[in-house]
């Protein structure tokens, strides 16, 4: 077998792609997905950017063009634990008590291939639980992966980025929890990028009736890389019936030479439930659309925080699609923009014909915390049943005179008074981080933003 | 493909010589039948087809050579990706110009029932109902109301001509404000009404002059049917203030299915300008229309927009705030019904501190109808202390229709107050119940919660076409109309 | 500031956009313009939201953006109507022969110098 590391992007041919799944090990059902996912790349359109979902984000900033898609090469000195030693929450302070993760599980890859094994605590290893890497799980639990990976909840016909994916995803990770398990500890899955490259990475989370758990994704890098780094992310989640899911995905890249693309879908059974947070402080651009499906009676939760500061480009395109009845959804995004900087989010709620009795909600909030920011919040409504609650809101402006006021008034420093705002701000979404570490991780990066405009 | 529109025009005789023996006086409406053996209508769109309608009303060269460039861009454009389903039209079957004698005037029998039957319900008066089958909308029937409104605005020195004859008669002023708006290229619609454009109203209200009646096409010297490609340009000097409607709410039939209108206004600083339309167009008509105002320091434009009709309108009336102080208001109120699409919206563009704004919008869907909302808050570099608000409610009156909000919010500031809210709802049953429980129909009840969901919007309209449009209302809650 | 050979005459047509891609993602691009008294050369990104100007209309010496109509002048760079507001960046232009060169800013002759530009 040839030791095939990367491949160019451009000239990506059948001959190229089943070499590079037989350097994978790939299993045979997956070589022929991913050459079907190769036909299906050549007759979908690639996105220019005038397409209506490329409009807020260049899909050229993947710089596929003269890219190599690589899998491996890691820089030395790359942490495998769930830790803030990496990302740009440490460089501003992130680190520090109270923010490390306890995990019931890891798994890590850096720059497209595994790193170091899987852990899994023994407990959860016993009732069943199951954490591994993709090659094991392609090749090991077929029965489990086949029937969902990248035709149920991401189809990689779909769009031109998923039948990309399909056709080079390198490495990423399998969570399987059996029916009632209740997995108490989060467990972690870290995606590093260290050197320049595309990369592909897939993560396909399986949790039956009645189980649940709490994911925890962080993506991080260095300050400096040699070139553009592009992560392709795909995360997939199955909830079963009456099962909960906490998914948390924290983009910390260290590096704005990052661009991050990544798409989520659960698709939520009856009487589950799903709560997505994610938090966005690093990468260059950075455009994550996470995306919930809705059965009968089941719920789902979106928050998300973001910080975006000179430079940074961030899109966050949700869409919750109430497929049954009498199923709830929630929407709180909020960002804080510095100088320079662009965010935009992007909700889509669509109540199906026959989802009656839904109830939806969404806000979106901007902060803008300097001129030169450029803020964008977009909720859509797609309602197509009558019988619906649906409200949403959305509002953009900068930290209110009169707060500040009132708290200088009372004796607050001005530097102060506007961190307390912008505290006060997030609140609403931190409250409702149920990881505590994570959480306390949050308000340092925060910190540190703020620090870092003070300074400025 | 022409590269060069100015290859076209440079010899115009040898393309169409102009008749001789042609009587000018005539021309003030547009067309003689002198003319009728040397032009014939034909389908499709051309360089050809342009030439010859400039031709035909003897346009100034700028004028000409505008059109060949707009045809130029129509060309360029792709179709928008997004809004209603386009696809269906059929460009090369469509007549861009016919003269009056030629189009296929309905009479009575033709119309479709459910026209005529409004009509009836309606209790529109037998004059009436034949002004309407001729397109010719108006509120007012009497001759007299005519003659003296004619009166009135000569002697306040205001200018309300159809748009051929004012680029005619008052080419100086028409040519500084045309297009400054709307350039020919603002997107594919707005370019194929800059080619092929015919008719529509002129208006310009000298400074300080504030017309107290609402200004109609009927009152224009040449009202003619309402054109597919009508151009209107509206000019309101400093200090001036003037309310125009459009339309009327009894549905109009249209054999032609394109409609694109363009509708620029000027509003100079300290004037004000309402402009009320009610688009009740048959449901064969696409009704593609670029409504757009630019208003300056301290000015005030307000967009009253009812669409009932047409299969698909895609309609978003816009102000531009261009100095300090000036506010844009837009209410829109849409109903769908079966087949129908309404995709219609607002677009607010702050480009001068201190400017407000506010979008109110109101859609009812049902019977498979679909109501979207589309709209646009930008607020530019430099424009600080911007104060925006936007309300979309929607309501559906049961499970087979669809209600879409699309609203864009994109900020360049930091000092901005931007608030957005959009409900979607239902008829409650307990609502309902109550009303029942006091004698009213179950039509009549809907009618009534229905008349109180639009009345933001409604109490802004002129007595006659809110009288109108709550008729209506009771007519489409029973479900007699169509 | 190099000179650098971003085009051929012959490939330029009169009163009309070229765009010259200098990074993969298409954000650092040129537009160049061929009038009827020579060539100019500006950023081929829009000052307001970044749409390709090249793809706009040229008409006395003015570059107009296709999106919203803002046309700059192709000697300053400067919009003369809204809503950009700021310039757009312009670079002097030389021709030999039937060679378009462009001065182009170091890092963006870098990028330059890896294109194939026959």
């Amino acid at each position: 077998m040839a030791a095939i590391d990367d491949i160019p992007f451009k000239g990506l041919d059948q001959a190229a792609v089943t070499a590079w799944s037989e350097a994978l090990g790939d299993p045979e059902w997956f070589r022929a997905r991913r050459l079907e996912a190769l036909a299906a790349l050549e007759k979908l359109e690639r996105p220019t950017g005038r397409e209506e979902p490329w409009r807020f984000t260049n899909p050229r900033a993947a710089g596929l063009d003269r890219a190599r898609i690589i899998r491996g090469g890691a820089q030395p000195g790359a942490p495998e634990e769930l830790s803030p030693g990496h990302g740009k929450a440490s460089s501003g302070g992130g680190s520090g008590a109270g923010t490390e993760l306890e995990p019931g599980g890891l798994i890590a890859m850096a720059d497209g291939a595994q790193t170091g094994r899987p852990k899994l605590a023994a407990d959860l290893a016993e009732r069943g639980v199951l954490l591994t890497d993709l090659a094991t799980a392609l090749r090991e639990h077929a029965d489990l992966v086949e029937p969902r990976l990248l035709v149920a909840a991401a189809p990689f016909d779909e769009d031109w980025f998923l039948a990309l994916h399909a056709t080079l995803v390198s490495a990423g990770a399998f969570l399987y929890v059996p029916r009632g398990v209740e997995v108490e500890l989060p467990i972690g899955a870290v995606y590093r990028r260290t050197r320049s490259g595309a990369t592909f990475a897939h993560t396909l989370v399986v949790v039956e009736d009645d189980a649940a758990l709490t994911l925890v994704q962080e993506h991080g890098s260095p300050e400096e890389l040699d070139g553009r780094a592009f992560h392709h992310g795909v995360t997939e989640l199955f909830v079963g019936e009456r099962a909960s899911v906490q998914h948390l995905t924290l983009q910390e890249w260290g590096s704005e030479q990052v661009t991050h693309f990544g798409v989520q879908r659960a698709l939520v059974a009856r009487e589950g439930r799903y709560r997505s947070l994610l938090v966005t402080l690093g990468g260059g651009v950075v455009r994550i659309a996470p995306d919930a499906r809705l059965s009968e009676g089941s719920e789902a939760d979106f928050l998300g925080a973001a910080f975006a500061d000179e430079g940074q480009r961030f899109e966050h395109r949700a869409t919750v699609t109430h497929a049954e009845p009498f199923a709830r959804s929630t929407l709180l995004y909020k960002a804080g923009l510095l100088g320079g900087s662009r965010n935009i989010f992007n909700g889509n709620l669509i109540i199906s014909p026959g989802a009656r009795g839904s109830d939806a909600a969404q806000t979106m909030r901007n902060l803008v915390l300097s001129r030169h920011a450029h803020a964008e919040a977009n909720p859509f409504l797609e309602i197509l049943n009558s019988d619906v609650r649906a409200a949403h809101a959305a509002a953009t402006g900068r930290v209110d005179d009169l707060h500040l006021f009132y708290l200088q008034s009372r004796g607050i420093p001005r530097e102060q008074a506007r961190r307390l705002v912008v505290f006060g701000f997030f609140e609403e979404v931190l409250e409702q981080v149920s990881v505590p570490a994570v959480r306390r991780r949050l308000e340092a990066a925060l910190e540190a933003e703020l620090a870092r405009e003070v300074a400025a | 493909m022409v590269t060069d529109a100015r290859d076209l025009t440079q010899t115009p005789e040898r393309i169409n010589p102009v008749p001789e023996n042609v009587d000018l006086g005539a021309y003030k409406y547009g067309w003689h039948d002198k003319v009728t053996s040397v032009f014939e209508p034909k389908r499709g769109l051309s360089h050809e087809v342009v030439e010859e309608i400039s031709q035909m009303k003897n346009e100034p060269d700028w004028m000409r050579q505008f059109r060949h460039r707009a045809l130029d861009y129509f060309y360029r454009r792709p179709m928008p990706q997004w809004g209603g389903d386009l696809s269906k039209i059929d460009f090369d079957n469509i007549f861009y110009f016919l003269r009056a004698t030629e189009k296929q005037a309905a009479s009575w029998d033709e119309l479709p029932a459910d026209i005529k039957s409004t009509y009836d319900r309606l209790g529109i008066p037998e004059a009436e109902k034949q002004r309407l089958i001729a397109g010719v909308a108006a509120q007012y029937e009497s001759e007299v109301v005519y003659h003296k409104v004619r009166e009135d605005l000569e002697a306040q020195g205001v200018i309300f001509l159809d748009t051929d004859t004012a680029l005619r008669e008052h080419e100086d002023l028409f040519r500084e404000h045309w297009a400054t708006v709307i350039p020919a290229n603002d997107n594919k619609f707005a370019a194929l009404n800059s080619a092929v454009w015919s008719g529509g109203s002129f208006i310009w209200i000298p400074e300080g002059v504030h017309v107290e009646i609402p200004l109609q096409a009927y009152f224009r010297i040449n009202s003619q049917n309402m054109g597919q490609f009508e151009r209107t340009l509206i000019i309101a000097e400093p200090g001036s203030s003037v309310h125009y409607v459009e339309g009327c709410t009894a549905p109009i039939y249209s054999s032609d299915s394109l409609h694109s209108a363009v509708v620029e206004i000027i509003v100079k600083p300290h004037a004000k300008v309402r402009y009320t339309t009610i688009q009740n167009w048959s449901n064969n008509v696409y009704n593609l229309v670029t409504k757009r105002a630019a208003a300056y320091e301290g000015a005030t434009m307000e967009w009253i927009d009812g669409n009932i009709g047409s299969k698909l309108t895609m309609k978003y009336p816009a102000v531009l705030l261009l100095g300090p102080h000036a506010h844009g208001e837009i209410l829109s109120v849409a109903f769908a019904g079966d087949g129908q699409h309404q995709d219609a919206g607002a677009k607010l563009t702050f480009a001068a501190p201190e400017t407000t704004g506010q979008i109110v919008s109101k859609s009812i869907s049902r019977d498979g109808g679909r109501t979207s909302y589309r709209g646009l808050i930008k607020v530019e570099e430099g424009a600080e202390s911007v104060k925006a608000n936007v309300r979309c409610d929607a309501l559906l009156l049961d499970e087979e229709s669809r209600s879409d909000t699309y609203p864009y919010n994109d900020v360049k500031e930091e000092d901005v107050t931007l608030g957005h809210e959009a409900t979607v709802s239902k008829i409650g049953d307990d609502q309902l119940f109550y009303l029942q429980s006091r004698g009213l129909s179950e039509a009549e009840a809907i009618a009534m919660i229905v008349r109180g969901f639009i009345e933001p919007i409604s109490k802004e309209l002129p007595m006659e076409y809110a009288l109108e449009l709550n008729r209506l209302v009771s007519l489409q809650m029973e479900g007699a109309v169509g | 500031m190099p000179f650098v050979r971003l085009a051929s005459l012959a490939e330029l047509e009169v009163d009309r956009g070229h765009r010259v891609e200098l990074s993969d993602d298409g954000e650092i691009a040129v537009a160049l313009v061929r009038t009827g008294d020579g060539v100019y050369a500006t950023e081929d990104r829009c000052s307001h939201e970044d749409y390709p100007l090249s793809e706009g209309w040229v008409e006395d010496h003015t570059l107009e953006c296709a999106l919203h109509g803002s046309r700059f002048d192709l000697k300053s760079g400067e919009p003369d109507s809204p809503p950009a507001v700021r310039p757009v960046r312009v670079f002097p232009v030389r021709l030999e022969g039937e060679d378009v060169l462009v001065d182009l800013p170091d890092d963006w002759a870098e990028l330059a110098a890896t294109l194939e530009v026959t």
